[in-house]
């Protein structure tokens, strides 16, 4: 094969480094979710006023991030 | 949802599969469509038979190139639009399915929207490939085995196996649903036999074309293109295949990492509350992401994103269904505002960049070419990729020649993917040595990528020796133009 072939292989490979820790990223998202979540039932965190708060912190801090990067994305290119 | 409602949501998905549907030129796989659907019907199954594909796709493309003529635009209209058409059939498809199993009206609106937006799905609904009438068979068979339609499912499965190779992954996918829809009958003889009528007529009738994917498959042996499934490889796919084409880099990133938590907490979900019929869309949505990955491990690499694309529907009603379980109206509509972006933003993309690639610079070469072309001058293509682009959009009479396969090759050391040397003669190619042909001057067309030999690139090197007379790529995969020389 010739060195195109070669580079072609390496971008390959620089992809599936990339999604693969984005795919860790996602399951630790999950994991943080569902810990959360049985911490919050087992009566191990805070009050239900306070994981409210924490629970909303999430969401909307995520969407904040989300939405932020979309329009950055899009005022950027 | 009523009918009335899905007819309508069928109908828009048709306008967006429409829309703009020969915006992009044919790339390289559609004018191979192109190419050997315009033979006679008898050097046309000859030439498949060096392919890869089964031929039952192609039935409908001869029918259509006959009816466009070769005009490149008309063309590109007619063999687009069956797949078009297949595309939103899926939708409806889709929502007969959710009613077999009586999926939740929620989920089932979800799953019938992200069918209706998704770009993977607009962009094999705008493709000259059987992909979209891959998928519209299977559908068709797994409904009618939820619905107990037996002789629908084996007329769908023969339809299917001659359409896709992949076919078969699906057709393992099917028997799985088939054998649990009928798990209260299987002490009786009878359902056996029925099953095995169902499922044993497609494999007797594919039986005739087994031989000929065998000699497909020695043919190309150790000269596919298809890299080894690595768990990024995998990731990726079922990515594409549910949110279509890849978004600017830092939205990507965010996209992926929600689109792998959601489908995590979907299936998590599932395992967890069991609803009635999750398990014939659990195996259509897994099995075949799964399948070719174990057949890539033990046998060769086979494994495609582009093959899973039958198993989106069956993703998106569990999706839909997760979806629809979040009981507070408030929190429903924050997924939405997640998801919606990534599918709106990429189907806006692909309809803005259509990305299906490299005939911008073939079209380069072709214009090149019929700007300078004189009488007496002929076309030499160092590899036959570009005799494919070509056939569709350069000019036909000027004589046209392949470089034959160097001495310091072995026989069948060839592009990786590129046509078969089967393919190549049912197609008339000429491969002459070019000292051996008249000409005034030659045009050689240069093609080389990362599929390319380097016994070939190292032995035509003179052919590109000086001055390019038209440059259409140099960079880190590709090296492609024209060099002109007089005789």
């Amino acid at each position: 094969m010739t060195h195109y072939f070669d580079a072609w292989l390496e971008s390959l490979a620089a992809r599936d480094a990339t999604i693969e820790k984005m795919f860790w990223m996602g399951v630790s998202l999950v994991l943080t979710w569902l810990l959360f979540h049985w911490l919050e039932r087992k009566g191990l965190l805070f009050s239900k006023k306070v994981n409210g708060w924490i629970m909303s912190a999430m969401l909307w801090g995520g969407q904040a991030l989300y939405w932020g990067t979309i329009i950055y994305t899009w005022i950027e290119s | 949802m009523t009918r009335k409602n899905v007819l309508i949501t069928t109908f828009i998905a048709l306008g967006l599969r429409m829309f703009l549907l020969i915006n992009a030129p044919l790339w390289y796989d559609e004018s191979f469509t192109a190419w050997v659907s315009a033979q006679p019907f008898g050097a046309m199954i000859d030439a498949l038979m060096g392919d890869t594909h089964p031929p039952l796709y192609y039935l409908i493309t001869w029918a259509m190139v006959h009816i466009s003529g070769t005009n490149p635009v008309r063309m590109a209209f007619w063999l687009r639009l069956p797949s078009a058409i297949f595309s939103a059939a899926a939708v409806y498809q889709t929502w007969m399915i959710s009613q077999s199993v009586r999926w939740p009206k929620r989920a089932e609106i979800a799953a019938l929207v992200m069918m209706t937006i998704s770009p993977f799905q607009v962009f094999y609904a705008q493709e000259a490939r059987m992909y979209a009438f891959m998928q519209f068979f299977v559908l068709l068979a797994f409904w009618a085995i939820l619905d107990r339609r037996w002789k629908l499912a084996t007329v769908s499965m023969i339809a299917l196996v001659y359409t896709q190779n992949y076919g078969l992954f699906y057709m393992v996918a099917l028997g799985l649903a088939a054998l649990y829809r009928e798990r209260a009958a299987l002490r009786n003889t009878g359902t056996w036999l029925r099953l095995g009528l169902v499922f044993g007529l497609p494999i007797l009738t594919w039986l005739p074309w087994a031989w000929v994917m065998f000699y497909q498959m020695s043919i190309i042996e150790g000269g596919y293109w298809i890299t080894p499934p690595t768990a990024g490889a995998v990731i990726s796919a079922v990515y594409m295949v549910l949110f279509g084409l890849a978004q600017a880099e830092p939205i990507h990133i965010l996209t992926v990492v929600g689109a792998v938590a959601l489908l995590i907490l979907a299936f998590l979900r599932l395992i967890q509350k069991r609803p009635q019929g999750f398990v014939p869309l659990a195996i259509l949505g897994a099995v075949p992401v799964i399948l070719p990955v174990i057949v890539s491990w033990v046998w060769s690499p086979i494994f495609l994103y582009r093959g899973l694309i039958a198993a989106a529907p069956a993703l998106y009603l569990i999706i839909g269904w997760w979806w629809g379980r979040i009981s507070k109206p408030v929190l429903r509509w924050y997924a939405v505002t997640l998801v919606a972006p990534v599918m709106l933003v990429g189907l806006v993309n692909y309809y803005a960049h259509n990305p299906k690639g490299g005939t911008d610079r073939l079209l380069g070469v072709v214009n090149a070419i019929r700007a300078e072309y004189q009488e007496g001058d002929i076309i030499y293509h160092v590899d036959a990729g570009s005799m494919v682009g070509w056939w569709t959009y350069g000019d036909k009479e000027i004589p046209q020649f392949k470089a034959p396969l160097p001495p310091t090759c072995q026989p069948g050391e060839e592009t990786l993917g590129g046509l078969s040397a089967h393919t190549r003669r049912a197609l008339g190619i000429r491969e002459v040595p070019l000292d051996e042909i008249r000409h005034n001057r030659v045009f050689v067309v240069w093609g080389q990528g990362p599929t390319s030999r380097s016994c070939w690139a190292d032995y035509y090197a003179y052919l590109i020796d000086g001055e390019p007379f038209h440059l259409s790529e140099d960079s880190r995969y590709v090296l492609s133009g024209v060099w002109l020389y007089d005789n």
